[in-house]
């Protein structure tokens, strides 16, 4: 579960960049962040992710403060950011070492996921190369990997479907699903509203660093009095 | 052309600083530049009027464009290697209707144009400094300032040819690293067949030449423009600018210059493209392909020695970050100890007694902050931890994410840094035990300087993480435009005030060493408080 209490946060003092924010994802759900462009996903992720400290307010991973018990609470949860920026000068198997290392996996659960999902994903017999040659979506499985590897019974993924082949998307969405149906947490930020609207249960809508919206989908629609597709209930609520 | 030059040269100098950083780094700048600067002159007078005694003052200022042109030369070839080959910008500008030549004239005036910082501080200075104590007339500086204009031109064009040709011929091979090792090996190599071959090494160096070379007026200086006679036409415009020989010269090399630039860019423009594209096209052309793992590849390790290595690695597989992180501060002290040591030697053979009179003035509290100033001065020329959080780039993200302590990952990232500043300070203290046979001064001078190398690496994180310089393109640009470095110079300006000061208060060895060993534990004790207490403060500015 993560829990969100009142959290802003500013990057020049009296501009708040996130505006009172309370949140809180019930395990066993797939949930949305979607917003415009600079609308403050990214800055929720990377607040939830203790990677921007936070000005006001707390975050809980599992009953764990971000701020107060910050290694229990990282040991919670998987992330992925929105660009896969991965350690270049590694081997993408020693990234996966790394990662199976600082988070303790044993070898035979490291070597149990990198089978199945390397190969799955395609990149199996990339491993030995190092990262600064693999394309786009090859990092991005990677740290999809890499994510997995652990087990962490939260998925946090910054738009994670970007510049992944449809195969490897199909793949992870049905992993997201499968993760969430063992009564796990899987967050993500998206721009593809489709890809919202086909797997995720509840969705919360940023605008302008305020959270302006949570429910699923069907709420979301009466709630703006449209029939149609999410696109145009998303372009009603957020004003656009 | 014009307005390609100006967007390659703004791009390379942007970065992106706060107004507080801006501040602090212009402050920085000027008290650095300002010290350096003393020191140059300093050094420029004392060598001036010592070569001055025996007639050989001019051999100052030919010493002094041989080694900046040699600098020149080395540096030229990674920086073109870097602002021609893995320049980001090339994914932009080779899609561009732009013409080979235009883009390679427009970097190669970038590369130009960033030399003369540095001219003015190594070459204007000390040059002006011996004019003025040698009282030149105007004309000497004003053939100065033209020679300061023109001179990195033939060194960066030589080595862009060289660099050029090689990448031309290796434009096979798609790993970057493997590239930049192979390229800057063979520039070396076909660097010192072009400066040998320019140079006259018919005559031998022996002690009876050297006698003979002092005896006459400017022999010394003679014998070094004859011997490197790519760079004679410099020295002896400066050497004869009273008369008809100096304008003469001046020409010559003007000239020179003008024919290397023509033909070179003609040349480089003509094989650029080939192997430009080649770089800019990722992956391997053979992949290392992975069949099968094992339990024994995946073998759970101590998650701190994972991190340690991953840091290593990282350093190791940079040409750049291997060079100023592990090389340099390896060999400069190892180096200047054999040069050294060759010096006392040769005095010993001209029967000079250089090493009583260093003893005499070394013994005492100034003496042996001397010795710890030096090592300051090794520990400078690391860079291991004011990149450590920089080197990582954009990936430095995910290190906020991993459940070690803020604490102890910036324990690991000082790490690297402290283990190599430890051969200067093996090397500092056995020579001063070999010099004064005391084993308990030695051994606190050891406790000093590894309290000092501590407390400096500790330093130079908290400058990087201070202002992380996470935003680059290639590594080579991050290194070369990173202003955090400016605060290590600052900082050992700092320490050096700082150990001058105590040396000079307490006047003899024992008391200095107990008062700096003092100092130096309360100053490791509150830096690590400070760290402790203020470490989400100290991490803050990373993303």
């Amino acid at each position: 579960m993560i829990e969100i209490k009142n959290v802003s946060q500013s990057y020049v003092k009296g501009n708040k960049v996130i505006d009172n924010i309370s949140l809180k994802i019930e395990d066993g759900t797939v949930f949305g962040v979607i917003g415009p462009n600079g609308a403050g996903k990214t800055t929720t992720i990377n607040m939830i992710t203790g990677i921007l400290n936070i000005d006001e307010g707390d975050i809980f991973l599992d009953g764990k403060s971000i701020q107060k018990e910050p290694i229990e609470a990282k040991k919670k949860f998987g992330y992925v950011p929105d660009t896969p920026e991965i350690f270049e000068k590694l081997t993408g198997l020693e990234y996966l070492n790394l990662i199976g290392d600082v988070y303790e996996v044993e070898a035979k659960a490291k070597l149990e996921i990198i089978n199945n999902l390397a190969k799955e994903f395609g990149i199996f017999e990339d491993l030995k190369d190092r990262i600064q040659t693999y394309s786009h979506g090859m990092k991005q499985k990677l740290l999809i990997i890499s994510v997995l590897m652990h087990n962490p019974k939260n998925w946090i993924l910054d738009e994670p479907l970007t510049g992944l082949d449809p195969k490897a998307s199909f793949l992870l969405k049905q992993l997201m699903l499968q993760h969430a149906s063992k009564g796990n947490v899987v967050l993500f930020s998206t721009h593809v509203l489709e890809v919202a609207e086909k797997i995720c249960d509840k969705i919360a809508v940023i605008d302008k660093g305020k959270l302006i919206f949570v429910g699923t989908i069907q709420e979301l629609k009466e709630k703006s009095k449209t029939n149609s597709s999410l696109e145009e209930s998303f372009l009603k609520i957020t004003g656009e | 052309m014009l307005s390609l030059t100006s967007v390659i040269i703004k791009n390379s100098k942007r970065q992106e600083l706060t107004n507080t950083n801006k501040f602090l780094t212009i402050f920085a700048f000027f008290i650095v530049a300002g010290f350096l600067s003393l020191v140059m002159v300093g050094v420029s007078i004392t060598a001036t009027l010592r070569l001055k005694e025996i007639n050989q003052s001019y051999a100052f200022v030919n010493m002094l464009f041989l080694m900046n042109f040699v600098i020149l030369f080395s540096e030229s070839i990674f920086h073109s290697l870097n602002i021609l080959y893995f320049s980001k910008d090339l994914n932009t500008f080779l899609r561009m209707p732009i013409k080979s030549k235009d883009l390679v004239g427009a970097k190669l005036k970038d590369m130009i144009l960033s030399q003369y910082e540095m001219e003015i501080l190594m070459l204007a200075i000390p040059t002006i400094t011996y004019g003025i104590i040698s009282k030149v007339s105007a004309l000497f500086y004003v053939y100065l300032f033209v020679i300061l204009l023109i001179l990195p031109i033939i060194p960066i064009v030589i080595s862009t040819l060289i660099i050029a040709i090689i990448m031309r011929f290796t434009n096979f091979i798609k790993n970057k690293s493997k590239v930049m090792y192979i390229t800057i090996i063979l520039s070396v190599l076909l660097l010192g067949i072009v400066l040998g071959g320019f140079g006259d090494t018919k005559q031998d160096f022996t002690v009876s030449t050297f006698e003979k070379i002092i005896l006459q007026a400017d022999g010394l200086a003679n014998e070094i423009s004859n011997r490197f006679i790519l760079i004679k036409p410099i020295m002896n415009t400066l050497l004869n600018y009273n008369n008809n020989a100096g304008l003469k010269n001046l020409l010559i090399y003007f000239l020179e210059t003008i024919i290397v630039y023509e033909i070179g860019v003609s040349i480089i423009s003509r094989i650029y493209l080939k192997g430009a594209i080649g770089t800019v096209i990722n992956g391997q052309k053979f992949r290392k392909k992975l069949d099968k793992l094992t339990q024994i590849d995946l073998k759970k390790r101590n998650k701190e020695k994972t991190y340690f290595e991953k840091e290593l690695k990282i350093t190791l597989r940079s040409p750049i970050f291997l060079i100023q992180c592990i090389l340099m501060p390896l060999l400069y002290p190892v180096i200047t100890s054999i040069v050294i040591f060759a010096i006392l030697r040769f005095a010993q053979k001209v029967n000079v007694d250089v090493m009583r009179d260093i003893l005499q003035k070394v013994k005492n509290g100034l003496g042996y902050s001397a010795f710890l100033a030096v090592a300051q001065g090794f520990f400078m020329l690391n860079f291991s931890s004011i990149i450590a959080v920089s080197k990582e780039g954009r990936s430095s993200i995910l290190l906020k994410t991993f459940p070690i302590s803020l604490e102890k990952q910036f324990k690991l990232k000082t790490r690297i840094g402290i283990i190599i500043n430890s051969l200067s300070i093996i090397i500092i203290t056995t020579t001063y035990y070999y010099l004064f046979k005391n084993f308990i001064l030695a051994l606190l001078m050891f406790i000093s300087l590894e309290l000092l190398n501590v407390f400096g690496e500790k330093w130079k994180l908290l400058v990087d993480l201070k202002n992380p310089q996470i935003k680059w393109s290639a590594e080579y640009t991050m290194m070369k435009q990173n202003t955090n470095v400016m605060y290590e110079l600052f900082y050992t300006i700092l320490v050096v005030i700082f150990l001058a000061f105590i040396g000079l208060i307490f006047k003899t060895v024992e008391n200095t060493s107990i008062c700096i060993l003092c100092i130096l534990i309360l100053l490791n004790v509150m830096m690590d408080s400070y760290i402790y207490k203020n470490i989400r403060k100290i991490f803050k500015n990373l993303f």
